[in-house]
């Protein structure tokens, strides 16, 4: 779960908006640009930039592996449909760029940064708070899920294809049913604790870098230098 | 300071309380009892307005509670209630963001929120949890959690539905700890558990539920001397008073009026 590293990695405290921006840049370039080196290079400082914020290498790559996987399968695709080998590459290492862009944000901006920076822009904060609650709730539905697993294997519920299609059916009906009822419990706490519409929070406060702004600039203008060579 | 009279209320066509009437006094701690389905909880739902009797009233300070949204609000200001699982409570991403939430919505600035956040968090020991993901802590620390997020509204009274329940020793002692500062620095606590040699040593008034009714209302040592009331309630002596009871029957101690409630106190009659 790269979520586990975006709560304690080196970078950290280092202010949202930037890591957003330099997320962001860097993968439109990608994305717009046409040269191979621009990929290459996006890739590359990604993979030190968080090495540099001490996420473990080993998870990186392994979950690199698995977008490589993807990805490499879809190149195949171009490659056999359009009898394209150089188009083919060319859509690989494109792709690549642009999931490492992000991955580097997943990887070392919580969830709550995130949402902080969108309130910022005046996103309506109906949308706001609806991706908050979102990803709370996925946490607390994994874990219902899990203990409802186990609880089901533990009699047995996994045993044989017939038991696991029955037991999958009831874990799914059930969870919808919690679903609701926690819902409701949730409006209930939150009612209690003055909730008056609007999901109202303390925002964290970050300091701005003038040194990390400056870097991003430089290195966008040097993408983008490289790009149009 | 609060009052239910005649409070009855109803699921749908099951009757979960049953002409409730009771009083709770201000700066005291009760502790409430009750079998599973005894009407604890929705008793306690009635306190701050979250349920509506379906007849009779609830009183604050002798005022009936209207049941529109600026009295609601005032009610809930001033009455705080903590769930027995933690889990519906928390729906920050953060913990200071959640505790940051009752605090917001008082409207307090933002530097009188910050304080408090830090404030109940240092309150609770779990300061150094800030800025942690509500989903990486255990359920001791979700339970610490949401109680610091209600005590951040720094509320007159406190509402605990069994509060310790599932907790392990240490987080236990933890949360009865930060009741007995709350309750002397002046809130009244009203804490519903299954824990009776708790109750007995803890609370200054014991509620005992039975079939959504009060079955009975008074200090510990009436209660828990009230053998009647205890069996036909599924609850037992407390461990203390029971042997305190033996050692008098037997001869071995001799009564002075003074009915041990704590451990300590029973072992310092047998020195």
């Amino acid at each position: 779960m790269p979520d586990r590293f975006a709560y304690s990695n080196a970078i950290r405290d280092v202010h949202p908006v930037e890591k957003l921006v330099f997320s962001f840049s860097c993968m439109a370039i990608s994305l717009i640009s046409g040269s191979t080196a621009v990929h290459l290079i996006v890739f590359m400082m990604m993979a030190v930039v968080l090495f540099m914020a001490r996420i473990p290498l080993r998870y990186y790559v392994g979950i690199m592996f698995k977008a490589f996987v993807f990805v490499f399968l879809g190149s195949v695709a171009v490659a056999y449909g359009a009898v394209d080998l150089k188009g083919a590459a060319f859509v690989f290492f494109r792709a690549f760029a642009a999931i490492s862009c992000f991955y580097f944000l997943i990887f070392t901006t919580p969830a709550a940064d995130i949402l902080s920076v969108l309130r910022k822009i005046r996103i309506p904060s109906i949308i706001i708070e609806l991706m908050g609650l979102t990803y709370r709730f996925i946490f607390v539905f994994m874990d219902i899920t899990q203990k409802t697993r186990t609880a089901q294997s533990s009699r047995l519920g996994y045993d044989g294809l017939k038991n696991s299609y029955r037991s999958m059916g009831i874990l799914i009906s059930s969870l919808f049913a919690r679903m609701l009822r926690q819902a409701d419990y949730l409006n209930t706490a939150l009612e209690s604790r003055g909730f008056t519409g609007e999901l109202n929070v303390m925002q964290r406060g970050f300091k701005s870098s003038a040194v990390n702004i400056a870097a991003i600039t430089v290195i966008d203008i040097f993408l983008i230098v490289i790009g149009s060579r | 300071m609060i009052e239910a009279k005649g409070v009855t209320f109803k699921y749908d066509s099951v009757t979960a309380l049953n002409d409730v009437s009771l009083r709770i006094e201000r700066g005291l701690k009760y502790a409430l009892l009750g079998a599973n389905g005894a009407g604890k909880t929705t008793f306690l739902l009635h306190l701050n307005g979250i349920l509506r009797p379906l007849s009779g009233k609830i009183l604050l300070d002798g005022v009936e509670i209207i049941y529109e949204r600026k009295a609601l609000s005032n009610l809930r200001r001033r009455v705080g209630v903590v769930f027995q699982d933690p889990e519906v409570q928390l729906f920050s991403a953060t913990v200071a963001e959640d505790v940051s939430f009752g605090p917001m919505n008082l409207g307090l600035s933002p530097e009188e929120v910050k304080k408090r956040v830090d404030d109940s968090l240092n309150a609770c020991g779990i300061y150094e949890l800030k800025e942690r993901p509500t989903h990486f802590l255990s359920h001791g620390q979700k339970k610490l959690a949401a109680i610091a997020g209600v005590i951040a509204m720094e509320p007159q009274v406190l509402v605990l539905d069994e509060p310790i329940a599932g907790l392990d020793h240490v987080h236990r002692e933890q949360v009865i700890d930060i009741f007995s500062r709350l309750n002397g620095s002046g809130v009244t606590l009203i804490m519903s558990t299954h824990d009776i040699d708790l109750a007995y040593e803890w609370a200054d008034r014991v509620i005992v539920m039975k079939d959504g009714a009060v079955a009975g209302i008074g200090t510990p040592i009436e209660i828990f001397s009230d053998e009647q009331l205890l069996k036909s309630s599924f609850l037992y002596k407390p461990i203390v008073l029971e042997i305190y009871e033996r050692l008098i029957r037997r001869g071995v101690l001799k009564e002075d009026g003074i009915v041990p409630r704590f451990r300590d106190e029973l072992l310092r009659c047998l020195e």
